[in-house]
């Protein structure tokens, strides 16, 4: 598949055939066999979002990293920024899976929950 | 000194506390199973999936994607809900036969337990450096993927600055994704084969999200460094697989991850003599979970290698629930017991306790009633009393011409790999049988050769079509599934046979 310039080219995760989605700078959708691939392949194109996992660290010798996910999905380009605050904050009380750990991550109102129990 | 852990009886038992074991536990109680109790050597249950914080698992159990520590969560809940027990850092020595298990703890010291029914669910392990022969230095940095998950997400470990990958199974590209958001430079995923080993999302999020190129027909020809890793040279490779040296180029990285796939944890089930499959790695298993050995059941990665964790809950459902009805059975017919068999039983326990009072003496006890076993020429002569349900049950193995009789009384037909197709399972199938969770329907799941696209999944027997099944797309690192009726299944001599043809 030849890629013009501006054109966008995502593998489709909606299913597990895979397609090669294109978007092409006027916003004409190829290369999908379903309306769910083109669905997914615009909105990739458009606002890329993904789940961030990471962990925080914690002050329990036992557990010395907390697992966390944000609640939404966040903007890809934030993806970096995210896991930078994520990585300063230090744990010292006890939480349970599903716990708000960081609130409304750079303005995007998600937030990074706990996703296993400390203490 | 005296402890209750030492010679104890459970109706089932679980080797190992991963997903496959937590379904096959809490299937177990739910069916029916009196003592439940699950075997597990680390310090707390889910296996592998406290380590996997990423998400993407349980989209088709839970109908929604959560991270490992939230599906383990989950099923640790419903275990011990269920009423099911478990063992902690207690690590499997033996099992025979006869349906003991014998572990040993801190805590208990030696144990022995007598069950009506065996469930192994001990998952897989990594295919090491060892394994691929790759020329070069001994240097530290080198770690198997999981290892490397492990390190960074529960130990916190930071293994280095500049990464390669070489192969691109799952967990391969998940920590390349996780390194890269950690602040590592991932330079390269490198794998042999001409297509990628992992799932097509994993191939999208984890490495073109970021921008990691992945060198298909590519290998790492050797590792540079004395004392820490200082480089690997990569090279394309010819089409028997060997590197092309004049076309090698140089990566300096600190760190190298191999993700060159994973072999099912069977050394308790080949010493048992249970039949493996050269294919899968694991245990030959019938529709419901049993292994060659009556009473023994296998699920989850034990039997084969996964791709997602929900098809290995579902196998720990049918595991479980199948091991609970095995259990119950013996149970049942244990009262009637009187036979010379099981007074020649007793002995054998009874020695072999004497074995594990001895402490050092453990395996040899334990062995004493295996020998036993051989001696009286029956698989249910040694049985323990209380269990000895299953008496004049052959022990035989598939004899290759079709049926076999790897289970009880009950005949078995054979599902057979055909063109395309690497392994299917279950191997076996029970001739009128209507359990194994499905009622109706045998699930089949299998894993082509090759990848191929716009294709057919056909199931046959004794040339007759029962089933076909289109596929746009078939990978080696995706499983399929396919779905038959039992009554379209044939009877007496049943072979059937799943193939990969094209449409």
């Amino acid at each position: 598949m030849t890629k013009g310039a501006g054109e966008f080219t995502v593998t489709c995760v909606a299913c597990p055939v895979g397609c090669e989605v294109t978007v092409s700078d006027r916003g004409e959708v190829r290369g999908n066999r379903c309306d769910r691939g083109r669905e997914y392949a615009l909105l990739e194109h458009r606002d890329p979002r993904r789940i961030l996992t990471s962990t925080v660290r914690t002050t329990c010798p036992d557990l010395p990293l907390l697992p966390v996910r944000t609640d939404r999905p966040i903007p890809k380009r934030l993806l970096f920024e995210a896991a930078k605050i994520l990585a300063t904050e230090c744990i010292s009380r006890p939480v349970k899976a599903g716990d708000v750990v960081v609130r409304d991550i750079l303005g995007t109102g998600a937030s990074a929950v706990a996703t296993d129990d400390l203490f | 000194m005296e402890s209750a852990g030492r010679h104890t009886h459970a109706d089932v038992v679980v080797i190992g506390g991963g997903p496959a074991g937590l379904a096959a536990a809490v299937a177990a109680r739910r069916a029916g199973a009196g003592r439940v109790v699950i075997v597990e050597r680390d310090v707390r249950l889910g296996g592998i999936l406290p380590q996997c914080i990423h998400a993407g698992f349980g989209v088709k159990w839970f109908g929604e994607e959560l991270t490992g520590p939230e599906y383990a969560g989950r099923f640790v809940k419903q275990a011990a809900d269920a009423g099911a027990e478990s063992m902690l850092e207690t690590m499997v020595l033996e099992i025979t036969r006869d349906l003991r298990v014998v572990a040993v703890s801190p805590r208990d010291g030696l144990v022995m337990v007598e069950c009506g029914a065996i469930v192994l669910a001990m998952g897989c392990r990594e295919r090491p450096r060892g394994a691929l022969a790759i020329p070069g230095t001994r240097p530290a940095g080198i770690f198997t993927a999981g290892t490397a998950q492990r390190l960074v997400n529960i130990e916190g470990v930071v293994l280095g600055r500049r990464a390669v990958i070489l192969g691109s199974g799952d967990v391969g590209l998940i920590m390349a994704r996780r390194l890269t958001l950690e602040g590592v430079k991932v330079e390269a995923v490198v794998e042999i084969m001409s297509y990628a080993g992992g799932l097509a999302r994993n191939i999208q999020q984890c490495l073109r999200d970021f921008d990691i190129p992945l060198y298909l027909g590519h290998t790492v020809s050797r590792v540079h460094g004395r004392d820490r890793l200082e480089g690997v040279s990569v090279a394309p490779v010819d089409d028997r697989r060997a590197p092309i040296p004049d076309k090698e180029w140089f990566i300096p990285c600190d760190t190298l991850l191999l993700s060159v796939g994973l072999i099912p944890e069977n050394e308790l089930s080949a010493a048992c003599g249970i039949e493996l499959d050269p294919a899968t790695g694991g245990p030959i298993v019938t529709d419901e979970m049993e292994t060659s050995v009556p009473g023994i059941f296998a699920c989850g990665n034990v039997v084969h290698v996964h791709d997602l964790v929900d098809h290995v809950t579902e196998d720990g459902m049918v595991a479980g629930e199948a091991a609970a009805a095995a259990a119950a059975a013996a149970l049942a017919s244990a009262s009637g017991a009187a036979t010379a068999g099981a007074i020649a039983v007793t002995t054998a326990a009874a020695g072999a306790m004497a074995g594990a009072e001895g402490g050092a003496r453990a395996k040899g006890g334990a062995g004493a009633g295996t020998r036993t076993t051989t001696m009286t020429g029956t698989g249910a002569g040694a049985r323990p009393a209380h269990y000895s349900g299953r008496a004049g049950v052959p022990a035989g193995e598939g004899n290759g011409d079709g049926t076999s009789r790897i289970s009880g009384t009950r005949t078995l037909g054979e599902i057979r790999p055909g063109s395309n197709v690497r392994y299917v399972v279950p191997q076996r199938f029970v001739q009128g049988g209507e359990r194994g969770g499905g009622g109706r329907t045998l699930t089949i799941s299998l894993r082509p050769s090759e990848p191929a696209e716009n294709v057919v999944v056909e199931v046959s027997a004794a040339g007759k079509v029962l089933r076909r099944q289109r596929k746009e797309k078939v990978r080696p690192g995706e499983m399929l599934q396919v779905n038959i009726d039992r009554r379209t299944l044939p009877s007496g001599d049943g072979v059937v046979t799943v193939s990969i043809v094209s449409r």
